[in-house]
């Protein structure tokens, strides 16, 4: 598993390699990673690379031939969802973990119901919805055996 | 030291009375269908400009206040921190307070809006087959050419877009039906496309400014539900009723799949609009999504002529609130001459009592109190109110 802290900053070039590697289905060697990519050089993936490598973001899935030449190819080892998940925990660390006067008072407003009084309404709701749909389905079936 | 500002109690007084009004028309489903959810917005946003247009036109007709006010201004003149030639009064602190908490409140949400873009600018779209189906839809039927990212993760509880210029949605990382997830990219794209993030940031602003009035809050909720309303009223527009069903299946879906999740602080971005199942929600909020949803059959000219009858209604009722002012009773001000300057030669205001610029008032104890322009000065013992009345300084009955 991927160590939180090594692999929640991603620079931006660090976030172009990941993202070629999310979107691929197998593993990569750099010369692949590079084509893939609008913006990246061979020099600039390898230093990448090895950056990644040490952040535990990437993993070597296999020593390939790139052409003649032996070459090591890499998949992510921190996946995008993970990251992404990250990313926005992270926010919302920032933004709600201290509670604004604002944001006081509007929870304290909104604070109206329980959880199990939501989830009684919902399950009503949904069994609603259920026997509505039926009717729906019965009057479709009427009228087509009509026609 | 500061002063009352009359126009800006009467901005906020005002306000909060349409804030009341708008509470219950927004409540009754009949003024909703009748009158459409567009009326309801007039109305928010009439209440938004009179809230931030504090100010005495001239002409104004004042209403004098010689109980209230007074009393009033005499609580906020009481001195709680005096120190050689400088006081602080109650108003002092009230208005220190309100606005440190003010730049506060604007400063982060400031904060949060460039945090929200860096964060933006890190995380990829989520790349899903079915979502880019969904979204290919949804494009096609606003012929919207531009990109519109899309980001599912579990750390998202409803689904919400954000982002002023470019759309951006996010969703909770969750198993979706190919109509679920349509309906869900539709309803937020529908947000966006209504400007109704601008909106929102307009109230969120204005909630920061007068945070210490209880009422804006309940206008943001008001706010927030009409928005929602008008989503769900585009968003299922033209649907039969089986659509329209399966249309709240995904609401009630998306809202239970956040109530299975663990219980952690409240996600708030300020800047996002549409949690899809109408966030704060609930029973009374959900029902009435339920039935608009369901029943809502506006007949388009009736509504024309009913919201165009909504918005002659508001901008009379905002005339009239400029029209009168409440002030404290102020007789007719001395003017300085040469027989009564108004500055002494150590450069000291001098009071002067007369007729028509003061008056007093007894208290049960038998002292009486001088009033000066409506301001309270101090309080005096019989025998100088006995000199002061002499010099025909009127005496007023509470």
């Amino acid at each position: 598993m991927v160590k939180e802290k090594d692999a929640a900053k991603l620079s931006e070039r660090e976030r172009d390699v990941m993202t070629v590697l999310w979107r691929s289905d197998k593993a990569l060697i750099a010369s692949e990673i590079v084509k893939a990519s609008e913006d990246l050089t061979i020099n600039s993936v390898q230093a990448v690379l090895k950056a990644l490598l040490a952040k535990k973001a990437i993993e070597v899935a296999d020593i390939v031939y790139s052409g003649t030449v032996l070459t090591r190819s890499y998949r992510a080892k921190l996946k995008a969802e993970d990251y992404v998940n990250r990313q926005i925990k992270s926010y919302f660390h920032l933004s709600g973990g201290k509670l604004s006067l604002a944001g006081l008072l509007s929870n304290l407003i909104d604070e109206d119901q329980e959880r199990e009084e939501k989830k009684r309404i919902l399950d009503e709701l949904e069994e609603f919805i259920k026997r509505e749909s039926a009717k729906v389905e019965l009057e479709e079936v009427s009228a087509n055996s009509k026609v | 030291m500061t002063s009352l500002s009359y126009p800006l109690i009467m901005a906020v007084l005002w306000s909060s009375i349409f804030i009341v009004i708008i509470y219950f028309c927004r409540k009754r489903n009949n003024f909703m269908q009748s009158f459409g959810v567009g009326s309801l917005i007039v109305l928010i946003l009439g209440t938004v400009f009179r809230f931030l247009t504090p100010i005495e036109i001239p002409g104004a007709y004042v209403i004098p206040s010689a109980n209230i006010y007074v009393e009033l201004q005499r609580f906020l003149k009481m001195v709680v921190i005096s120190c050689k030639d400088y006081s602080v009064n109650v108003l002092d602190l009230f208005n220190l307070t309100w606005l440190t908490a003010a730049v506060f409140l604007i400063v982060r949400l400031i904060a949060q809006y460039f945090r929200m873009v860096k964060l933006m600018s890190r995380i990829p779209s989520t790349e899903r087959k079915q979502i880019a189906a969904a979204l290919e839809k949804v494009k096609a039927e606003h012929s919207f050419g531009k990109n519109i990212k899309v980001i599912c993760s579990t750390e998202i509880s409803v689904p919400k877009i954000w982002g002023f210029f470019r759309p951006i949605i996010f969703l909770p990382n969750i198993l979706y039906t190919d109509t679920e997830l349509y309906y869900i990219i539709k309803h937020e794209f529908t947000h966006w496309l209504n400007l109704d993030i601008w909106i929102k940031f307009t109230v969120l602003m204005l909630c920061c400014v007068f945070w210490w009035n209880p009422l804006v809050y309940l206008l943001k909720k008001d706010l927030d539900q009409a928005l929602e309303l008008k989503c769900d009223f585009k968003t299922t527009s033209g649907l039969d009723k089986k659509s329209r069903l399966n249309y709240l299946a995904a609401i009630v879906k998306i809202a239970k799949s956040d109530l299975a999740r663990p219980v952690s602080k409240p996600q708030r971005e300020a800047f996002a609009v549409s949690e899809f199942t109408g966030g704060i929600a609930f029973e009374s909020r959900i029902l009435q999504r339920f039935n608009m949803v369901l029943s809502y059959k506006p007949d388009k000219k009736r509504q024309a002529v009913l919201t165009s009858a909504i918005i002659i209604i508001m901008a009379t009722l905002m005339a009239f609130s400029f029209l009168f002012i409440l002030q404290p009773y102020v007789p007719d001000s001395p003017i300085g001459d040469s027989e009564s300057p108004l500055y002494d030669e150590n450069g000291d205001r001098i009071i002067y009592y007369t007729p028509e610029s003061t008056y007093l008032t007894k208290n049960a104890d038998g002292t009486y109190n001088i009033y000066q322009n409506g301001e309270f000065l101090e309080t005096i013992d019989a025998d100088f109110a006995k000199g002061l009345m002499e010099s025909r300084i009127p005496l007023y009955k509470k």
